[in-house]
């Protein structure tokens, strides 16, 4: 028997977190891949099989918890109302990584 | 209509990111058994993976694949990580009269949660918040 599963509390950012590098919450998210990716995942005897997430961008009924069973549903892209300040382009995030 | 107009405004590059995952119904069938042992009213519904989880977890990972700056440990990440099933589940409407001033059902939810992970073999990783901004998605009855 391994240590108990971890659990996490992550207050999650608008979508323009991902661009906001130089934020403490984009550095802290990126401390606790980390310790996911280096610590935990490591740990799970047999590997890890899944994540369990409760979304607050997710509401269930007065006394009813929803559950996704699809295998294959996509995001849901749930914002808008962004003012166009000149969001950094992906070439100037500087990842090596596209944009979609 | 809303979205459409913050199209023209801006973050339309926000609506081309991607975050490869997989649900597993597997898991979800698991979990809505014993939530149901636990007298906790739950259905199964197919839903897509939103902001108020991708977007964490996307961020949770790139500085990581920054630190190492090499496309390999990307890839390999992506086995690892993105690799997992996801298993998303809701949390009580904002307008729950007594949310959150008793205990709340991702309160409750922790004691079947506990019983179903009560050692290592899945990440349990709540992203919590009062549910918020949710004129266009959320619960089935508004969408």
């Amino acid at each position: 028997m391994g240590p108990p599963t971890p659990v996490y509390f992550i207050s999650h950012g608008g979508p323009n977190i991902m661009y906001e590098t130089t934020h403490p919450a984009y550095t802290a998210l990126g401390n606790i891949g980390r310790e996911i990716v280096t610590k935990v995942l490591p740990s799970i005897a047999g590997g890890a099989k899944g994540v369990v997430v409760f979304s607050a961008h997710w509401q269930g009924g007065r006394s009813k918890v929803f559950v996704n069973v699809g295998e294959e549903e996509g995001l849901v892209y749930d914002f808008y109302g962004f003012p166009d300040v000149g969001f950094p382009t992906p070439e100037r995030r500087g990842f090596g990584w596209g944009a979609g | 209509m809303g979205g459409v107009q913050a199209d023209k405004k801006g973050g339309q590059h926000y609506y081309k990111e991607e975050f490869p995952y997989k649900g597993s119904r597997e898991l979800a069938e698991k979990v809505l058994g014993l939530l149901g042992e636990k007298g906790i009213e739950a259905e199964g519904v197919k839903r897509g993976l939103d902001h108020g989880v991708w977007v964490g977890f996307k961020c949770s990972t790139l500085p990581f694949i920054y630190f190492r700056r090499h496309t390999y440990i990307y890839l390999n990440l992506r086995e690892k990580s993105f690799g997992l099933m996801f298993l998303t589940g809701s949390v009580p409407p904002r307008e729950f009269p007594h949310y959150p001033y008793r205990p709340s059902l991702p309160l409750r939810l922790g004691v079947p949660y506990s019983a179903l992970f009560p050692r290592a073999s899945h990440l349990l990783a709540p992203l919590t918040r009062l549910p918020h901004n949710l004129l266009r998605y959320g619960s089935p009855q508004s969408s």
